[in-house]
């Protein structure tokens, strides 16, 4: 088990310095002169090139790309090009505090939601609840987040009149004093993954209500409460974690079009920001937290699988 | 060994028929019908687009803002544009993206996928980890990010969103290769001393088609969705080209006095993706993959 | 006289398909009384496992009971609600299947699994329950059942978990007992303890037991009546020695002679002409007529009912008791079948096809990402030695994980040889596929076991024969459709088959056509990796039929890989007993089944299911399961299960091969001590 964890802990970091050199390579590749568009169209070359060797930006790649890396590691994630003399590091926590808050909203909205719509559907499939269940989350799938926000916005903000339209956080304030600024985008947010995971449920009920050991556990007398809450739940939910984990990656650096709908302050829309206006520095600093999110996220839900899961733990601790 | 060319042709016809057959199929499929029906109306219109619709998508007009109306179908827009004929061009710009890129994305992440699978060894740990972290960033990141560095343009956002389809598909393409790699006919395949090539094309290919098509059906309502999405942050399709996501961006200032310039444009978005989902699923059920 | 516990009358069960109606159970009566084993045997199809999920009252949902009655302890079960039976399973009608993997809850230790049916019957506490399930286990034979409650399935091996599922079905003690062919997917080894376990059982309870299996000799040995099932109805009923000793249906007369005997030797098996009938279009009259060798005009107008024929003996069968001995009937001869291959063989009886000297096949180990990460290789072949002369069959037999399906794939060129070599007609191919020259390729073939993966979906037999020869022939490719026609000819397929899918065949002609596309190179050798195991025994026997016709044709040697002593026995002229990666005995068939014996050689050849009642033999049962092959056992491998182990040697050195001609025994024994053993069969 232990050696299992190290291992799996040093592919998550190999995956995240791969990530680190495909995010700055690409940001190396973005057209434009960043010197240039610190100093403006009018500055001279010997300005110009004076701000070049201050920046760093006449070392060669892998220079650069080390010391950019060194500097993640030392927690100086360097400032911003496009707001002057802001620090990137505590703006992206900022940032990363509001998305985690708008991911945890979505997950406590979505996860019991979700197992049980997945559960009901699964346990009669072709019944019609399991059709409308279907039907309702592929409608919920085929919805961009934007159209659901905005029709949010339109019912709730245009026509009713109940919740702000716009949801741009003051930092001042607590979290739950803002909670109506939050509702629509956690439910905008919300569509798409309830759809996804009640789906993953379902399938996963109906596979294991069809397994064998479910249908001896059925004639051996146990009752039905007793053989779903005893056999086919616990091997039809555990799975579910994995996918879960994997959206909940996706909640943190995915949210950016929920954030654009609201003007929400989260992570994901500081990259758009920082791409729009060629910031690098922050771009690089948002998408590896982006990454970094995901791939401990993932690291972690694999040490909890591999802890619930007699199978996998049994044979990994062989390993 | 010049005998193994590549002789795809004496299972193509059947191929062909047994692919008809699976959308005959669909008609004992409620769901899958429906999609069938929304994708055929929407092909039928962007075929037709031309005798349809009664303005030019760029053709401007004084009527600014006209709400739905015998004239103007769905209304005008703050140019004085016709919704109804935006809307109907703004369909060919949405199936040709989303075409050429699950085109582009179903090729790509085949043969990535097929020849990891097939290949095993360093090729599968490379390409899967490859995979695994291209699949960490979420799909929209990467598209904003590479739109980026290549700039907003129709052809960008198809490279753009087919380079996102191909980890997914790559994934499903390997587990399904997978699934008939150590089938004793590929097996057979080899010990006759056929070529890798041959193997891959002639014997896997044709096995894994069914699940690739349901796929594809996934990943073309997925690049309805994502250009959409793309169109929406301005990242995607530039004006004045017809697109539904930029319809609805620019539609946001004006909810409260022209709330249709958002609903039309969505509402052909959200048929168009489930039309394709519903597919995919019709075409799950009938191909077998699931019951 | 008493009612029996269990009395069916009339039993018509359809499944429901998006085509048709499958009529699964046409009319099945039978009764069942405590305290008696009563056999169901069939082959696939014929409604056995239907009949017992229909006793359970737990069919499919596209399933359904049309007609009769499910007389239990006198009660109709037909009548029962979902609630009523859930009283009733477990604690008066247990069941327990046929593959115990997937019969168990992968994530609760089986303690539990066994404790639960005690639990919900309120016949125990949990604590006595368990208590209870570790006494049975006990009685299973199992060893530290104290340990084994608290472990998880995936821990256990095949044979210790369906030992579990007999726990299970045993702790509510019901009335009767189900058994859907238990030992099915088990090795012939472990196949025999459990066998003595259900014999101890059924000799110590007072319970009754369905025992439901395709294979004749399993019944024969365990049962105390039969009823033999066919298109789903019983078509004979009778005591085990009375219709092992005289069957009056054509059918069981025909199944019973199509099993290789495995006293018997090399030469054609009866077989069952036809296939079986369409369940969705029943015929009129009897519905073995489309395939009986008697039948007369009377078997197509009505059909026949289940008459006595004797005091414990019934048939349903107008003409039974078939006068005088069935002659031998092969369906493949009437075909006309052609001789395969174009030229005659270079025959030159002597000379080696095949020889492997030494060969070892490692898969893994070495090191891992991480210096932790190391393991050791698995040693699925670890130093074989093989010679096969031309014109032979050279049988491979062994249980599973002894390497023998490995060794055939390294021959092959499938997999890499870690060490050895491979020399075929004299010439060394020990390389792997990719750098064997043309030539060497087409003259070696191989047929695999699974029919239903042997052939890819998506194209035609006659595309599947026509590309090796399209590949490997040297003539135009305008005489490749007269040459597929005529390959399918000499397996006994009419080439109008030709244009089928392989969806749109049965398994026997999957694997005849399977066999015409290895033979479509023309090879010197062709590898059979359990061709037949998947099959029915009456489709079995026409394969193997089939397999001994061609070889006389085309003097082509044969190594033919089976886990099955009766059909290596039928088909080879040598034989070679693998035990975990390495070779036990080698030597001529007749050497092999009779003294001197390797101890392991012993130890199968009385785990053998034999169908004759009357028969009894030495039993040599193996302890424990097969080590793992990571780790083999030191000295000689199989000293940790060695029924005859003589000390320290066996642990110690690895065993002499004691030879005496071809016949070669590796143990430590020496040969006069392994002659003065009884013989095993005979």
């Amino acid at each position: 088990m232990i050696s299992f964890t190290a291992s799996r802990f040093l592919q998550a970091l190999t995956s995240i310095l791969v990530a680190s050199i495909l995010i700055f390579l690409i940001a190396e590749a973005l057209p434009g002169d960043v010197a240039q568009m610190i100093l403006g169209q009018y500055a001279t070359e010997e300005s110009l090139t004076a701000l070049r060797s201050k920046l760093g930006l006449n070392k060669p790649l892998h220079i650069r790309y080390f010391d950019w890396l060194s500097g993640v590691i030392r927690g100086d994630l360097g400032t911003s090009l496009s707001k002057t003399g802001v620090e990137v590091g505590p703006l992206l926590v900022r940032r990363a505090r509001n998305s985690l808050v708008l991911a945890a909203g979505a997950m406590i909205f979505i996860v019991p939601i979700s197992f049980l719509l997945g559960i009901a559907a699964g346990l009669r499939p072709g019944s019609w609840l399991d059709r409308t269940i279907s039907v309702t989350t592929l409608g919920l799938i085929s919805f961009p987040s934007f159209i659901t926000g905005l029709a949010l916005i339109l019912i709730f903000s245009v026509q009713l009149g109940w919740l702000p339209a716009s949801s741009s956080l003051e930092l001042s304030r607590g979290i739950f004093q803002q909670l109506p600024r939050l509702i629509m985008p956690i439910l905008a947010l919300s569509g798409v993954m309830l759809g996804y995971i009640t789906r993953h449920i379902r399938a996963s009920m109906v596979k294991v209500l069809r397994s064998d050991y479910t249908r001896a556990a059925t004639l051996k007398g146990l009752g039905r409460r007793k053989v779903l809450t005893k056999h086919v739940l616990r091997n039809a939910l555990l799975p579910a974690i994995t996918v879960i984990a994997i959206n909940l990656g996706w909640l943190l650096g995915g949210a950016v079009v929920v954030e654009a709908t609201f003007g929400y302050p989260g992570v994901a829309r500081l990259v758009l920001d920082a791409i729009k206006h060629r910031d690098i520095p922050v771009m690089e600093a948002g998408l590896l937290f982006v990454v970094v999110a995901y791939i401990t996220v993932n690291f972690g839900t694999d040490i909890l699988y591999t802890l619930l899961d007699p199978r996998i733990r049994y044979s990994r601790g062989e390993e | 060994m010049e005998k193994s060319n590549l002789d795809l042709s004496p299972g193509l016809l059947d191929r062909i028929k047994n692919g008809f057959s699976h959308v005959l199929k669909l008609r004992e499929k409620p769901l899958g019908l429906a999609g069938l029906i929304i994708i055929v109306f929407w092909i039928l219109i962007t075929i037709l687009a031309p005798y349809i619709t009664p303005y030019g998508a760029t053709q401007f007009s004084q009527e600014k803002f006209a709400p739905p109306s015998p004239q103007h179908p769905f209304g005008t827009d703050r140019w004085g544009r016709d919704l109804f004929t935006r809307i109907i061009a703004g369909s060919r710009t949405a199936f040709a993206l989303a075409l050429s890129a699950t085109f582009l994305g179903l090729v790509g992440g085949t043969a990535l996928g097929l020849s990891a699978a097939y290949f095993g060894g360093w090729t599968e740990e490379i390409l899967g980890r490859l995979m695994d972290i291209l699949m960490s960033f979420p799909a929209l990141l990467i598209a904003m990010f590479v739109l980026g560095v290549l700039g907003p343009g129709t052809i960008n956002v198809i490279i753009v969103i087919g380079i996102a389809h191909i980890p997914r598909i790559g994934r499903v393409a390997r587990s399904a290769t997978l699934q008939v790699k150590n089938q004793e006919f590929v097996e057979a395949a080899r010990v006759r001393g056929e070529s890798d090539l041959y193997i891959m094309g002639a014997e896997i290919l044709p096995n894994i088609l069914d699940t690739l098509g349901v796929e594809g059906a996934i990943r073309f309502a997925y690049s309805i969705f994502l250009s959409a999405s793309l169109g929406f942050l301005g990242l995607g399709v530039q004006p004045p080209t017809p697109d539904w996501g930029l319809m609805i961006s620019e539609s946001r200032s004006y909810l409260q006095i022209a709330p249709w310039l958002a609903i039309f444009p969505a509402l052909a978005i959200a048929s168009m993706v489930l039309g394709a989902n519903f597919l995919a699923e019709g075409l799950e059920e009938v191909t077998g993959g699931k019951q | 006289m008493t009612e029996p516990l269990l009395k069916i009358e009339d039993l018509e069960v359809i499944y429901s398909t998006d085509r048709a109606e499958v009529n699964a159970i046409n009319g099945v009566s039978l009764e069942v009384n405590s305290g008696e084993v009563r056999g169901l045997v069939g082959e696939s199809g014929c409604g056995k496992s239907t009949l017992a999920f229909a006793i359970m009252r737990y069919l499919d949902k596209n399933g359904k009971i049309t007609g009769g009655r499910i007389l239990f302890k006198g009660e109709d079960l037909r009548k029962k609600t979902e609630a009523e039976m859930e009283d009733i399973w477990g604690r008066h009608l247990g069941m327990i299947y046929q593959d115990p993997t997937a019969s168990l809850n992968p994530s609760l230790p089986v303690g539990d699994q066994i404790a639960e049916v005690a639990t919900a019957h309120g016949l125990a506490s949990r604590d006595e329950a368990i208590q209870k399930a570790i006494d049975l286990l006990d009685r299973v034979h199992i060893r530290d059942p104290e340990d084994i409650v608290d472990r998880y399935p995936h821990e256990l091996s095949g044979g210790m978990r369906q030992r579990v599922g007999i726990a299970a079905g045993l702790i509510g003690e019901p009335e009767l007992l189900v058994m859907d062919e238990p030992t099915t997917n088990l090795d012939v080894t472990t196949e025999a303890r459990i066998l003595d376990i259900v014999e101890e059982l059924t000799e110590e309870l007072n319970s009754a037991f369905l025992y439901i299996t395709h294979d004749l000799g399993v019944i024969a040995r365990i049962g105390d009546a039969v009823e033999v099932m066919y298109a789903g109805q019983v078509v004979e009923r009778g005591s085990i020695e009375e219709l092992f000793e005289e069957q009056y249906h054509p059918y069981t007369k025909l199944l019973l002679r199509s099993i290789p005997d495995p006293e018997g030797s090399k030469g054609s098996l009866q077989e069952v002409p036809g296939s079986m009938v369409d369940l969705t279009d029943l015929p009129r009259g009897c519905n073995f007529s489309t395939r009986c060798p008697y039948r007369g005009e009377e078997c197509f107008k009505s059909e026949p009912s289940l008459d006595d024929k004797s005091e414990s003996h019934s048939a349903r069968c107008f003409i039974a008791p078939i006068e005088g001995k069935v002659e031998t009937v092969s369906e493949s001869k009437d075909t006309g079948k052609e001789p395969i291959g174009d030229e005659p063989p270079e025959l030159k009886r002597e000379d080696s096809i095949l020889a492997v000297k030494d060969l070892k096949k490692y898969f893994g180990g070495g090191s891992g990402w991480f210096p932790w990460a190391d393991s050791d290789p698995v040693r699925a072949v670890d130093g074989v030695n093989l010679d096969l002369e031309r014109s032979k069959t050279l049988g491979v037999v062994g249980e599973s994980g002894c390497g023998k399906t490995t060794l055939a794939r390294t021959i092959i060129g499938l997999s890499r040889a870690t060490e050895g070599e491979i020399d075929f007609a004299g010439k060394d191919i020990t390389a792997p596929i990719s750098r064997r020259s043309p030539k060497t390729l087409k003259r070696i073939q191989i047929v695999f076991q699974d029919p239903r993966s042997t052939l890819n979906p998506k194209r035609t037999v006659g595309q599947a024969i026509a590309r090796p020869l399209a590949l490997h022939g040297d003539f135009a490719r305008s005489e490749i459709p007269k040459k597929t026609a005529r390959l399918l000819r000499s397996v006994g397929l009419d080439p109008s088959l030709a244009d089928r899918f392989p969806d749109q065949l049965s398994g026997g002609q999957k694997q005849r056509v399977a066999t015409a596309r290895a033979f479509a190179t023309n090879p010197a050798l062709v590898l059979h990796d359990e061709p037949t195991s998947s099959l029915d025994v009456s489709v079995q026997a026409t394969i193997l039929n089939l397999l001994l016709e061609l070889q006389e044709g085309s003097g082509t040697s044969y190594l033919f890989i089976s886990h099955d002593l009766s059909v290596v026995r039928h088909i080879s002229d040598y034989i070679a007993v693998m035990y975990l990666g390495h070779l036990v005995e080698y030597g001529r068939t007749g050497e092999i089944f009779s003294p001197p014996y390797h101890p392991y050689t012993e130890a199968l050849l009385s785990a053998i299911p034999v169908p004759d009642p009357g028969l009894s033999r030495k039993r040599i049962r193996l302890k424990g399961s097969v080590p793992s092959a990571v780790d083999p056992p030191s000295g000689c491998v199989f000293h940790t299960r060695c029924p005859r182990k003589i000390g320290e040697v066996c642990e110690s050195e690895s065993p002499p091969a004691r030879g005496e001609g071809e016949h070669k025994i590796h143990c430590h024994i020496t040969r006069d001590e392994l002659s003065e053993v009884e013989p095993v069969l005979g």
